[in-house]
């Protein structure tokens, strides 16, 4: 039991969907109150394991957070709609070993402060600066397989641009390094610091400006909250993963996401954005003499400053607007198809996805995940189904290009009735009938709709059987929510691809590429081979298609799992050989760009990064 | 007639349905039986082949005349090593290739051209550079093209094919003819209609062809109960599907035929007797259709379905079309158009040549009638249609 244990805290992956209310669970008190991760179920984790490998003693904030968790179970849910993991088992045994210790003990130990975090605190006030290791060990590591561990000596969760722009003041006078943290992880490890690591999610301002189409957003502020804000008001932003935050994903990758085939990327999303400088002065990026920040190089490069707020551009929803999915079996066609949406101005959001999307993301757990992705992509023939967000008009339009689609209806019931698709004779039924039509083409015949329901029996009840009992009442309420099953809200908060790291962690490979299927399904195969050779798990991401269609943005993923020492040299091998790769077929199809490149030039014009060699 | 010890046997295809039934009736016999055959789904050659012997319930270590080589057919020299080659090359005095692609979706054509015609090239090279003297083709009798009438036992040129597997299968007996004619080796080509399980036992390795619709009839009926039973029906009802009183599901689908057409099904106990007679008679060539000589018709098989399953409302309509299809109507319109010519077949195979020979053996093709459809059915699903055996990927 205490292997297990130890084994769901060392298994969480940082995605930090503890600290974002996306199933209407709300999250974890002690995490909004105190600002530090330490006091969120996925610090508590660290935590945990930390306490048990003695890589910290039982400290006053280790006993903090382990007294100011209530049990409530609501981490558990959270948790196990991403990664099945269950953290209140996590949390009991904190509690215990906790207590255990202090019976020994009697006494926490507290942290010995130093000048240095006497300032800080003076800055931020005495409770959200601290270099109590308890803090600092949450801070220590990321799930990436090549990122090292590194111990800070302060942690700090400052509240505004002027407490960040007085701390970056304080490090340059004490020549004190520093990262600056956002809500989760850096999928390649790139927020550890030997000094002090800058937590922002304190800061989490969302002001609205209907009159100019844009809101400001704090750098504390989530996707999925800015999302929410921006819903409840008729209108959408281009938004990141759930729990990314805005300000960071911004100026990290530019935000992609599907609604990038219309919304765009990078400079494309943003009016203004307000940092602080290295020195510590506040600028913006609108102003005469700022860095320019709209310009692209190829090159490594350092973080410009911190991003304290940025003023995002508001979309407007159309109220008819609903989601298809178009199945291909080929992967070319379905880019084909996709740039031709694109090209023609159809959708809102397009992508055209791989087969985790209609398993790992879609059902309630991994089994279940693995059974339909046969259903899907071998019976079914349905390996890249092209996913469609639009108006009445769009989809008109769509059908009038493709008979056979997925409307949102049949979604939801393939969706409620995923379990039963999973051990169901249907699917295999309608391969063997076929005959020269493709099987999927048999899901969208009205006439068959009353067999396809009796055979798959829709219902959030059935869905939720793929949950653990105790948890069953809460998914079918949740899944009673026609929300839950709408392909246009899944996919505006991208709950569904949170999924993606569900069995391992995820490193995700980006290129920007010219939306040509010959080129994406090179890519597709040389990454595909590297995965084999390394013997990592691995698979097509998505493509949306960019610019009315002249380029796209390919993810790829591989899975490796990173509480394993062998699947990290792997993965570190396998990170060298997709270097190479993109390196060398970029050197004969230039406009082939690596993400990389992007980080910390996240806010630069696509026309620069898309069209310039 | 005697075991001619001296007659040794390359196979291919050996894992797949007529040729695992070929290969194990070989051993029975006596005879020696090299076996080419491909690792697969995380089974190595051997492993796969001691499965199948296991299904015949025979045991793989009594059987000396065995050897298990893994190869690969889609490769020059079948994929052996040297020295592999050289041994079975200097071993074997016939080869029997059985492997083939079954499928008939022209969007598949590269692939089923690739393995019906291209292997066959790579084995017919092997064989003429091996002792073998006598090239043995398992073809089938649908190579004969899509016209209606007769059909002879001799290489056709049709005006047509129903699909691309037929057309492959006829343009692979000419390939056979000409290079074995120019080699010098002889050759014998066996051309049988449809075969299912046995007729005595109902085992079966396989559960396409007939099959396919009876058992996506008995999922259908499963679908329609449960409904009916467990949920108010009212999806069934929308399909006009009803419960009798006393059990009969009533499931009104009408399956769309031609009229005069028959269906020439043959079981794999005819065939595997049928052929290995024929090999047996040594340095006999030529073309042999091995097929039924009283083809059964779509009508007797729905009618046996409607017995078997207790459902009411299966009946049979002449015509190009149905206008006013319902929704299982539609589900089952894809199949019928891809299999209307050997559900309706128009075709007959003259067995001028294989009747002589096998009637004088008395090796007579039974017609199938309900007993028979029952042994196979209940065979079928006993085994889950298959899945139950899924541990030795024999399916």
């Amino acid at each position: 039991m205490k292997d297990q244990i130890y084994k769901t805290a060392l298994n969480c992956r940082h995605y930090a969907m503890c600290k974002i209310d996306y199933i209407g669970t709300g999250i974890c008190a002690s995490g909004p109150e105190r600002g530090f991760v330490t006091f969120y179920p996925q610090g508590r984790m660290d935590l945990y394991k930390a306490l048990v490998d003695g890589t910290v003693p039982v400290t006053t904030a280790a006993v903090e957070a382990a007294d100011t968790c209530s049990l409530c179970g609501r981490c558990d849910k959270q948790c196990y709609f991403i990664t099945e993991l269950r953290p209140v088992s996590v949390m009991k045994a904190l509690k215990d070993l906790v207590e255990d210790r202090l019976s020994v003990s009697g006494m926490p130990e507290p942290p010995v402060e130093d000048e240095f975090t006497l300032e800080l605190k003076k800055i931020t006030c005495e409770k959200f600066s601290t270099c109590d290791p308890a803090i600092l060990v949450t801070y220590s590591h990321d799930p990436c397989p090549v990122a090292p561990t590194r111990m800070p000596k302060y942690a700090s969760v400052p509240g505004s641009a002027k407490e960040v722009s007085e701390i970056i003041k304080l490090c340059a006078k004490h020549s004190m390094p520093y990262e600056v943290r956002g809500n989760g992880s850096s999928v390649m490890g790139f927020v550890m610091s030997d000094g002090l690591v800058i937590d922002l999610i304190r800061m989490k301002e969302i002001v609205f400006d209907e009159r100019n189409w844009k809101v400001t957003v704090g750098p504390g502020v989530t996707s999925f909250e800015l999302q929410k804000a921006a819903a409840s008001r008729g209108y959408r932003v281009n938004a990141a993963e759930p729990s990314a935050m805005v300000c960071g994903n911004l100026m990290c990758s530019g935000i992609f996401s599907l609604f990038s085939a219309s919304y765009g990327i990078g400079a494309d999303n943003i009016v203004t954005a307000e940092f602080v400088g290295q020195d510590g002065n506040i600028f913006s990026i609108n102003e005469q003499g700022s860095p320019n920040l709209y310009s692209y190089e190829k090159r490594d490069s350092a973080a410009p400053g911190i991003c304290v707020s940025a003023q995002i551009r508001l979309h407007r929803k159309p109220e008819d607007e609903t989601g298809v999915l178009i199945p291909f079996e080929d992967l070319k066609e379905a880019v084909s198809f996709a740039r031709e949406l694109s090209f023609r101005r159809i959708g809102s959001a397009i992508g055209v996805l791989g087969g985790e999307y209609l398993s790992v993301f879609t059902a309630p757990n991994t089994d279940i995940a693995s059974k339909i992705k046969t259903v899907f992509t071998k019976t079914l023939k349905i390996n890249h189904p092209v996913l469609l967000i639009g108006d009445r008009y769009d989809i008109e339009a769509v059908r009038s290009m493709r008979r056979y689609i997925i409307d949102n209806d049949l979604f939801r019931t393939i969706y409620l009735g995923l379990p039963s698709l999973a051990e169901s004779k249907w699917s295999e039924l309608i391969a063997e009938m076929s005959g020269e039509k493709e099987p999927y083409e048999f899901l969208s015949e009205e006439s068959l709709k009353p067999l396809i329901e009796a055979a798959l029996e829709p219902s959030p009840e059935n869905i939720s059987s793929g949950f653990p009992k105790d948890m069953r009442p809460f998914f079918e309420k949740a899944y009673s929510d026609p929300d839950f099953t709408d392909l246009v809200r899944l996919n505006e908060f991208r709950i569904l691809s949170s999924r993606m790291g569900r069995e391992k962690h995820v490193l995700a490979i980006i290129v920007y590429t010219p939306a040509d299927p010959g080129i994406i399904s090179e890519l597709n195969s040389g990454f595909a081979q590297i995965g084999e050779r390394n013997s990592l798990k691995h698979d097509y991401g998505f493509v949306t298609p960019l610019d009315c269609g002249k380029r796209a943005v390919f993810e790829y993923d591989y899975y490796p799992d990173h509480t394993d020492q062998d699947e990290k040299i792997k993965a570190g091998k396998a990170l060298g050989e997709i270097a190479a790769f993109i390196g060398g077929y970029s050197a004969v199809h230039p406009e082939v760009k690596w993400i990389r490149y992007t980080l910390y030039q996240g806010l630069c014009r696509k026309e620069h990064i898309l069209y310039v060699d | 007639m005697s075991t001619d010890r001296e007659r040794k046997f390359l196979i291919t295809g050996g894992t797949g349905f007529l040729g695992s039934y070929l290969f194990t009736e070989l051993l029975k016999k006596g005879y020696e039986v090299t076996l080419i055959c491909r690792p697969r789904n995380g089974k190595s050659a051997q492993e796969r082949i001691e499965n199948i012997i296991e299904w015949f319930k025979m045991n793989s270590s009594k059987l000396p005349g065995l050897k298990v080589y893994e190869g690969y057919i889609d490769k020059e020299g079948l994929g052996l090593s040297p020295s592999e080659r050289e041994i079975i090359a200097r071993d074997i005095t016939e080869v029997i290739h059985c492997a083939s692609e079954t499928d008939f979706s022209e969007r598949n054509r590269k692939h089923i051209e690739t393995v019906n015609i291209g292997f066959l090239n790579n084995v017919l090279n092997y064989a003429n550079d091996s002792k073998a003297a006598h090239f043995h083709y398992l073809s089938t009798a649908y190579s004969a093209g899509s016209a209606e009438g007769e059909c002879a036992e001799e290489i056709n040129i049709p005006s047509g094919f129903t699909n691309v597997y037929e057309e492959t299968k006829n343009r692979a007996e000419k390939l056979a003819d000409s290079f074995c004619r120019d080699k010098g080796m002889r050759l014998t080509i066996y051309r049988p209609s449809i075969v299912y399980g046995e007729s005595g036992t109902g085992r079966s390795r396989k559960f396409n062809a007939f099959y396919y619709p009876v058992k996506a009839l008995s999922y259908i009926k499963e679908i329609m109960l449960k409904d009916i039973k467990e949920k108010n029906g009212t999806r069934a009802a929308a399909l006009g599907v009803s419960l009798k009183d006393n059990g009969t599901l009533v499931m009104p689908i009408r399956f769309r035929s031609i009229y005069g057409g028959s269906l020439n099904l043959i079981p794999v106990d005819f065939f595997a007797e049928a052929m290995i007679t024929l090999i047996q008679e040594r340095d006999r060539e030529g073309i042999y259709h091995l097929v039924s000589g009283s083809p059964g018709n779509i009508e007797e098989l729905i009618c046996y379905t409607s017995k078997y399953f207790n459902i009411e409302g299966l009946s049979v309509t002449f015509g190009e079309q149905i206008s006013d299809r319902t929704g299982l109507e539609d589900l089952f319109e894809s199949y019928i158009r891809m299999y209307l010519p050997y559900i309706a077949d128009k075709r007959k195979f003259l067995t001028f040549r294989a009747d002589p020979i096998l009637r004088g053996r008395n090796i007579i093709c039974p017609r199938m009638s309900y007993e028979i459809f029952e042994r196979c059915i209940d065979y079928a699903i006993k085994c889950g249609w298959g899945k139950i055996y899924d541990k030795f990927r024999l399916f």
